[in-house]
This record gives C-alpha cells, structure tokens and sequence, in this order.
C-alpha cells in the first residue's frame, strides 16, 4: 500500500507553523480554514501570510537553523517583508492548543466487593 | 508583475549567500542539481531550457553557484531556476526548485476568455512576455539579441 | 504547543522513504553547513591594541600540533612539506588572532606544485592535504580528485571546456591533483587542445582561490619548463615543495611501518639482509622509493608463503607472520648486482 499523506486541520493557524512542520514533518498536508478566510485582509492575504510561513520555515530548515527553538524569531523576521503574514501573526499570535483533552476516560473504577 | 513559481517564490529573492546553503542542503541530501531558464512564465511551462546536465558529481555548493553565475551572464533577461532532483525509490521526484534570476521587467498574464459551445467560458493564461518571436524578445525588451 | 526541552533538533519528523540515510538534518549537519545567513549574533568588538593574547592556550594551536604529530607519525621523512604545513597552520592561528584585533587578513595562496621521483609520497601527501586544509578550515570538504591529462584535455573541437570544467566542478571543496602536469602543454603539435585546459585552469584558480586548491605534481626539471612557458600557471602557485628521495634509513623504517600494518614481521637476520637489499635496489634502474618497498615487502610475503607452503609442516600464528632471511636473500636483486649500471633516471 503506498504511503499516505498526514493532513493537519482545526484551527491551524500561521503563527503554529514550526510546531505544525516539526510534528508532522515536510510531507504534509496543511488545511488551514479560519486561518485563510479568517485573515483581517481578506482570503487572499490569509493564503499569502500561509505560504510565506512555510517558505521561511523551509529556507531555514535548510540552512540548518533550528526552526523549533528559532521558530517565532524566523516568522518574526519574515513578517517584516510581509504585512500578511504579520496581520497574521497579530491576529492570531497567542492562540495555542495547551487546553483540557477532551479525551480523557471519565469513568472511575471502583473496586466490587 | 513578480510570478510566484516554485519554492521560496513568496520571499524576497535569495541572495547568493542563501541560494549556496539551499544548494549545498540539496547535494548533503543526496539530490541531483540542475539549472534551467526561460523566458516563458506560463504556469503550465513545465520544461524549460537545461543550463548543461545536472550536477551528480559536485559535493560543494560553490561548483552550483558558479553554474548559476555563467547562466546569468549568458541568460540575463530569463527567468533562472536551481531544481533537485530526488532520486531515492519511492520518491523519484524533484524534491527542491526555486527561482534564482528574473527578467529586469515582469509583464505579467492576460486571462483569455473563449466562449465554448452552450456559452460556457474557458480560460487560459496568456503572458505578455510571450508576445514577440523568440528571436525578437530581447530586442523588444531593449536588450541585444539571445 | 510546548516543545520538550533539551530535545536535540530533529528536522523534519517524517522519514522520507528508500534506503537508510545518516541523518543530514540536525547540529553536526548544520555545522558543516554553516553559511553567514542567520544574522550575525552579536560579532565581538575588537580587542583594544596593547591586550595581549596567549597563543599557547589557544585551541586552534592544540589542533594545529595535534595535526602536525599525526602527520609526523605517519609519513616518514618529506621534511620541506611537513615545515610548510606547519607555517599554513601558523598563518592560520595567526590569522584568527589578527581577527581579534580587528585587522584583516587575506586568504594566502594555496595552490601548490609537488616536484619529485616516483613513490615519494606526492598524491598519498595530496590526499592528505585535503583532509588538513578541511581541518584547518581553508577547505569545505577536503575530497581529492586526482586527474591526468587525458581527463582534462579532449580529443576535438569543444571537447576539452566541458571535460575541464566538470572535473573542476567535481573538485570544488577539495583539492584537484593533477599528476605529470606538464603534459598539459605540447608546443610542438598545434591541433593539441592542452592551452585551452590550461587557460581554463588559470581562470578557476583565480576566481575560485577559497574554494579548490591546485596541486600539480611530477618531475622537477619539467616542471621547470612548463612554468617557464606557462608563467600564469607559476604566478599562481604558491607553493613550490620539493620532496626528495628517501635515504636508506628513512626505507628501512617505512618498510618497518608497511610490515607492521600488514602484521608481518622480519627476523634479526632478515632485517640486516633487507637494509643490504635496499642498498642494492637504490642502485638499480627504475627505483621508486616508497612503492619499489610495497612491491618488496609483496615479493617476501610470496616467497614467505612458497617457503610455507613447499615445507608443509604445521604452522602456529608466528611461523605466518615471520619473514626469514631466505625469502629476503631469494630476490634477484642479490644475483643480480653484477649486472649492467643503471641508466639514468629521468628528472
């Protein structure tokens, strides 16, 4: 069976991108939804800030930095040529995903007899 | 218009200093290297003209900038491209492009409507740098001929 | 998303898949591939002009006599070279020390012509030239591509760019040897493509001084003449180093150092009869120092093993790696000493 693709979707956003790369990897498919037609400059804009992240990701993944502690400084400096991607940034900057699972069991065993 | 083709295409363009570390990321990775250029944008042109055979053999990024250097000067008013290719079994794909030189002056695309039957509309893009003859296109770009 | 800390950088998490590769993302690859791209955090002031620096604490002195006393231990003699890279060292740590001040420093010519008889250690030394230069950081990769004329020069018109440059390209981060370089240049037959090569040599060795090194090698005296018609090529070497034949001693002991990495050893008597032995070879025609001892030492472990064999006794670990006068005294070398004076030797 050939290869399949990891996809990440919900609630992606621009300002996520090291972490998004760094769990799933370069092969991958990121579906950003609010974070394209969510973008204060339109949908467009939101593609565009989308793209630049990754691009400047990649560059410096490959010029051998580390994009997971350097991450936010890369999209930083990208942001400066890019007023999309800051518009992004801004918007949705703090926005991360350290909430309550709600996966966890909610049946306490109790011992019987 | 600035065309966004290829990797890296939506960041300012790469100085060579940074074209040399994404080239020498390619040859660590085991990739083949090659340089290519054109003076046709279109998005469906896929095979553009070979600068010279990929480099299999070169194990330093210097060896590819040079070759980037030489199509420059030969090619000044094309769009220049570095591509890898990965040849790793079941990859066999190119794995990195991204542009490197473009024309002084970027026209841009005009969209072409065409009424089919039914009146359906189909589109296609048409770039103006396309517009003269090949042998006249550096010449009407105020440049001596290819 | 909190990242573990500590965890080392892992790259991009998902394998790519086909054949196993060593990890070409991370810390050690990002190091070789280190490019002034990342802004620069913070570059030091320059020191004011009366502090004073201690050379001998610093490390890049301990790597350059950590290099020089490998280099020492496994080549014999070649004197005139291990004194050059010893002043390239220096220059080196001198060099970042100056940089330290403030003052600047331009990369010294590193192309280099080696002159001497066969089996004198030229490519082996180039080679290792490569790996020295990498250590020392005047080089990328330090790979050595090793090439003669037919490899540069082609066989009609056009031929011969393409053929030069792919194997300058193949070089570039390492260091080109061209052996017997003075073929290149063949004045007497003008449909000979060999300017052309050379021309394109001269260009490379300019633009491309921090990134290739160039080290012709082969006999002095033609040498001599090719640089004399080629004073491009000479102005761009340099480094002129001589490496002389080895003397009787200096055999003995890398025959020495060549049998105890084959793990052979030679008796108290075989010993005496080979430093006879390679008095008499020196005086015969077509002796290449270094290599005319690998032939020997090859010639005994077949006479070694001839001995063993026609005796048929059983043998234990000694008896295999003994070599007894009789496989040193069976050359033809020994019956041989009556026979005409050498002729000359070229160069």
């Amino acid at each position: 069976m050939p290869g399949t693709m990891p996809v990440a979707s919900g609630g992606i956003h621009a300002g996520q991108m090291p972490q998004l790369l760094d769990y799933l990897g370069e092969d991958v498919i990121l579906q950003f939804g609010g974070g394209t037609i969510g973008h204060p400059m339109g949908i467009a804009a939101g593609a565009t800030a989308n793209r630049v992240a990754v691009e400047a990701m990649i560059k410096a993944r490959n010029e051998g930095r580390d994009f997971v502690r350097e991450g936010q400084d890369i999209l930083v400096s990208a942001a400066k040529h890019c007023a999309e991607l800051q518009a992004a940034l801004d918007t949705w900057g703090d926005i991360s995903f350290n909430y309550e699972s709600t996966d966890t069991p909610d049946v306490m065993s109790t011992p019987t007899a | 218009m600035r065309i966004t083709q290829g990797t890296f295409s939506y960041l300012p363009d790469l100085t060579d200093d940074e074209i040399t570390a994404q080239i020498q990321y390619a040859i660590d990775q085991n990739w083949a290297v090659a340089v290519e250029y054109t003076d046709d944008p279109h998005p469906r042109n896929v095979l553009w003209e070979m600068w010279g055979l990929p480099m299999f053999e070169i194990s330093d990024a210097s060896a590819g900038l040079h070759e980037v250097a030489a199509c420059r000067a030969a090619n000044p008013d094309h769009y220049i491209k570095v591509s890898a290719y990965d040849a790793t079994l079941g990859r066999q794909t190119t794995a990195l492009s991204f542009l490197v030189g473009r024309p002084a002056v970027e026209p841009g695309f005009r969209l072409d409507r065409q009424e089919m039957s039914d009146r359906r509309i189909s589109y296609s893009l048409h770039p103006y740098a396309t517009e003269q003859p090949r042998d006249l296109r550096s010449a009407a770009n105020g440049h001596r001929g290819s | 998303m909190t990242t573990q800390d500590g965890a080392a950088p892992r790259g991009f998490a998902m394998p790519t898949p086909g054949p196993g590769r060593a990890a070409v993302t991370g810390p050690e690859a990002s190091q070789a591939r280190a490019v002034a791209v990342a802004p620069d955090a913070g570059a030091c002031p320059p020191l004011p002009p009366e502090a004073t620096l201690e050379l001998a604490e610093d490390e890049q002195a301990r790597l350059i006599s950590r290099l020089l006393d490998e280099l020492d231990s496994e080549f014999i003699g070649l004197v005139p070279v291990k004194e050059r890279v010893r002043e390239i060292g220096a220059l080196l740590l001198v060099d970042r020390l100056r940089g330290r001040y403030g003052l600047a420093s331009s990369r010294p010519s590193l192309h280099m012509c080696f002159t001497g008889s066969p089996g004198t250690g030229k490519t082996t030394l180039a080679a290792r030239m490569g790996v020295l230069l990498r250590e020392l950081g005047y080089l990328r990769k330090g790979q050595l591509v090793s090439v003669t004329r037919d490899d540069l020069v082609g066989q009609y018109v056009g031929h011969t760019a393409p053929k030069t440059k792919e194997v300058l390209k193949r070089a570039m981060g390492g260091v080109l040897l061209i052996d017997e370089a003075y073929y290149l240049y063949r004045p007497d037959n003008e449909r000979d493509y060999g300017q052309e090569s050379i021309e394109i040599l001269l260009q490379f060795m300019e633009a491309h001084r921090d990134d290739l090194v160039v080290i012709l090698a082969g006999y002095r005296s033609r040498m001599d003449v090719f640089f004399q018609s080629n004073p491009g090529m000479a102005s761009r070497i340099g480094h002129h180093i001589d490496f002389p034949d080895f003397s009787l001693d200096e055999l003995m002991r890398i025959a020495e150092l060549m049998l105890e990495r084959e793990e052979y050893m030679l008796e108290a008597a075989a010993r005496d009869a080979f430093r006879q032995y390679i008095r008499l070879r020196m005086g015969q025609p077509r002796f290449a120092n270094a290599r005319s001892m690998r032939n020997a030492i090859d010639r005994l472990r077949l006479r070694q093993a001839r001995r063993l064999v026609a005796a048929g006794d059983p043998v234990c670990r000694a008896d295999l790696m003994r070599l007894s006068v009789s496989d040193v005294r069976g050359s033809r070398v020994f019956t041989d000493t009556l026979a005409a004076p050498p002729a000359a030797l070229p160069g």
